[in-house]
Order: structure tokens, then C-alpha cells, then sequence
């Protein structure tokens, strides 16, 4: 390649032209991806789940909306004793083909089979970024390792069981097979004392 | 050894081909088909050699990574997010240089790679750089690969006391697909060759193709991990 450069000036300059624009692609690329490092705290990227996932808590806490004085007393109490798990999809800020699949057959899963929720449980999707700040400590809670879809079941305020769901990637190949298993590990949880 | 062991080790490596099949690593299987395909016609054995080495370079990553693992000197979770994050944004500085270092647009005389293909130790030298490139491949992580090696392998490989021979065997899968295609690609070019008789064609420009595959793969994984835009 070098000698069929050499050969005559026009390929020659064009062999140059390609080194700097390839050396400058690596040193743009390279500071970049240092700035972003260093900036990773500050960098917070809203994905479009974030906006559109339900407003449920991303704490295993339910926080009570506030209610009228006269019905106070019961809403406390009836929030206190409300039963519902969520399916958590967890992504970070770079999206792939895959993990759109897993997350749109998670949520498709979700309001196929439990939107009128199961046994007395109310069932929400949720999807939580793990790299932006207030969903950083969900990789620790729950061992994750990349993106992941885990059922968080809760009595009032306080989080009872959950399951990680560690087949989905292996299943992401069959819709119906991906779908029964969510459905089916949630209720398994679900019917758990 | 057991049937639950025979059955784990299946397991293994037919998690390693879905692994590997999956999009996300398109761009270093492309990479590596290309660099394994490049040795066709030097020796009818030398493509499935190097895909050999290749997947013995994976699954040493994956071997190496389990023992840190298992010794507790590595936090599975962090470990795997950071390299989800950061491995394949350190690949695409690597594969463009890779490339342009093949193309020699570096000079004939620039020794700086030299510890990655040993150019000096030509004979052996080329097979070593199949191993290494298997090596670093595995280490940039997909989500699937991520969530398949910590999710399954691992916990299978600690249930069957198999620390070393399941991760082997995942690596081996991962790579099956594309010393499968390298072969299936290397016989069909021996043909072609055959019959054409173009093989020396094709041995002209299997190099800067392969090195042009390699920068394409490179800005590809930059666009997409450094700057988002794909």
C-alpha cells in the first residue's frame, strides 16, 4: 500500500489525507471519551423510558399521594395495605437493538397479562436507568450485570420479595416464550406468602 | 463426568453461540471473520488454525475474569457495567489503528505494533495476534454477553465446581459461528480460486480489505459508544 502510494502524487495525498482524518477520528474519539469519564456524574441523559416509564417509585417505597382531609385516615390506611409488585427493566444510557426488544416485550408482557393485575396485586413496568443518579444504587440491590428485568413486590411502604429474571436474554429470540416467562415468574412470586 | 455436568457444559457453549449470533457484536465478528479469513491460501490449515487460536484468545478473557471472580477480587456488577461502558469505547481507538497499521500508513519501518502480531517472529508471529485479538474482543462486552457470562455461565460454572472448563467451553461458543463462517468463506474462495485461477488476487487484497474492515469496524464502534450518534 505504502509503495503503490509513493508511486504517484495524487494517491499519495489521498493516503495522507486518510491518515490525519483516521488519526484525528482516534483523537477526537479518545478526549471525548475522557470528558465524558470525567464528567459521568454530571452527564445525565434522559432515554425515552425514563419519560414515558408509569410514575411508580424507583425506592422499594410507595409514597402515598396527598389526599383530601376527609378521606385521610382511610387513603393512609388503604396505601399502607396496598399490594403491588413492579417489573423493572434496567438499561443504561447506550441502547441497543436487544435491549429495546427486551424492554418493549417486558412492557408488552405487562399489559397483556396483568392490567387488571393479579390476585389483589397491582402490576406496573417501570423502567429505571442505572446510570443516572437517582437509580445508581438498584446494581448493588439487586446484583445486576447488564440490563435486566426484575420483579420487586411491596405491602404499603415496605419491599417484601423479589426475582431477577435471568432467562430473558436467552429468550429473547421467541417473543411468546419471553412473555410466558415473565407472566409466569411474576406470578410465582406473586402467589409466595 | 456427570450427565448434569455433560448437560452444563452444553449449556456452555450453546449460550456462547447465542451470545454470539446476537447483533450487538457484529462489528468484532465481522473484524475477526475478516482478520481469520485473511489466512487463506497460505496453508490449507491456516484459517481454522487461526480461528482456533481466536477462540482460545476468548476464552482465556473469560477463564482469567471467572478466577478474578471466584477469588472475589473483582465486584461482578461494576466490573460488568464498566467494561459494557468503556470496553468497546477503548476497541474503537485499537481497531482504527489496527487498520491503518496494516495498511501501512505508519511506514514499512514503524516497530510500534510489533508486540501485537510479533512481525518479527513471522513465522509463528501471525497466530499469536489471532490469540490476542480473541482476547480483547471478549473483553468489550455486550449486554447479552454481559448478562449471559456473569447470569449463567458463572453461577454454572460455581454450582458445577467447573471454573475453568465452563467459561472455556462459553469462549469456545462465542466463537464458533465465526470460525464457522471463516471456514465455510476459505473453502468457497479455494474453489473460486480454482476455478478462476485468481488465487494470488485474492491474496493481494485480502489485506487492505481486512485492514479497511477493521477501521470501518472501529468508527462504527466509536459513533455508536463514544459519541451516541448511532
Amino acid at each position: 500500500m505504502q509503495n503503490n502510494l509513493s508511486e504517484n502524487p495524487a494517491p499519495k495525498n489521498t493516503g495522507k489525507a486518510l491518515k490525519f482524518v483516521l488519526i484525528a477520528f482516534i483523537g477526537v474519539s479518545m478526549a471525548s471519551a475522557a470528558y465524558k469519564m470525567a464528567a459521568a456524574p454530571k452527564a445525565l441523559v434522559a432515554p425515552v423510558e425514563a419519560i414515558t416509564a408509569p410514575e411508580e417509585p424507583a425506592q422499594p417505597a410507595i409514597k402515598p399521594e396527598p389526599k383530601a382531609p376527609a378521606t385521610a385516615k382511610k387513603t393512609v390506611k388503604s396505601v399502607a395495605e396496598e399490594k403491588t409488585a413492579v417489573v423493572y427493566y434496567f438499561y443504561t444510557n447506550t441502547r441497543c437493538s436487544s435491549c429495546k426488544t427486551l424492554e418493549a416485550y417486558t412492557r408488552e408482557a405487562v399489559e397483556k397479562y396483568f392490567t387488571s393485575g393479579y390476585k389483589g396485586w397491582k402490576v406496573v413496568f417501570k423502567g429505571v436507568n442505572v446510570e443516572e443518579e437517582p437509580g445508581k444504587h438498584f446494581i448493588q440491590d439487586y446484583w445486576l450485570n447488564s440490563k435486566s428485568v426484575v420483579v420487586q413486590k411491596f405491602s404499603g411502604g415496605k419491599a417484601l420479595k423479589h426475582v431477577k429474571l435471568e432467562k430473558t436474554w436467552q429468550l429473547l429470540g421467541d417473543k411468546n416464550a419471553f412473555m410466558n416467562y415473565v407472566a409466569d415468574e411474576t406470578h410465582k412470586l406473586l402467589d409466595e406468602k | 463426568m456427570s450427565a448434569e455436568l455433560w448437560a452444563a457444559a452444553l449449556t456452555a457453549v450453546w449460550t456462547g453461540v447465542i451470545t454470539s449470533v446476537s447483533p450487538c457484536p457484529i462489528a468484532t465478528n465481522i473484524a475477526a471473520l475478516t482478520y481469520i479469513s485473511k489466512h487463506s491460501g497460505s496453508h490449507k490449515l491456516a484459517v481454522l488454525l487461526h480461528g482456533l487460536l481466536y477462540a482460545l484468545g476468548r476464552a482465556l478473557a473469560y477463564i482469567i475474569i471467572g478466577f478474578l471472580l471466584v477469588k472475589s477480587l473483582l465486584s461482578a456488577p461494576s466490573f460488568s457495567f464498566f467494561m459494557q461502558k468503556y470496553g468497546n469505547q477503548a476497541l474503537s481507538p485499537i481497531l482504527v489503528l489496527a487498520g491503518m497499521y496494516m495498511l501501512d500508513m505508519f511506514g514499512r519501518g514503524f516497530v510500534g505494533f510489533n508486540l501485537l502480531d510479533l512481525s518479527k517472529f513471522k513465522a509463528k508471529g501471525g497466530a499469536v495476534s489471532s490469540l490476542i485479538m480473541g482476547f480483547i474482543f471478549a473483553l468489550a462486552f455486550c449486554p447479552i454477553s454481559a448478562a449471559l457470562y456473569f447470569g449463567v455461565i458463572i453461577p454454572l460454572a460455581a454450582n458445577n465446581s467447573a471454573p475453568f472448563s465452563l467459561p472455556l467451553l462459553y469462549g469456545l461458543g462465542t466463537a464458533l459461528p465465526v470460525i464457522g463462517m471463516a471456514v465455510v468463506l476459505d473453502f468457497g474462495l479455494k474453489k473460486i480460486s480454482a476455478i478462476t485461477g485468481l488465487a494470488g488476487k485474492f491474496e493481494r487484497w485480502a489485506k487492505p480489505a481486512t485492514a479497511w474492515i477493521f477501521i470501518a469496524c472501529g468508527v462504527y464502534l466509536g459513533l455508536k459508544y463514544i459519541f451516541g450518534i448511532l
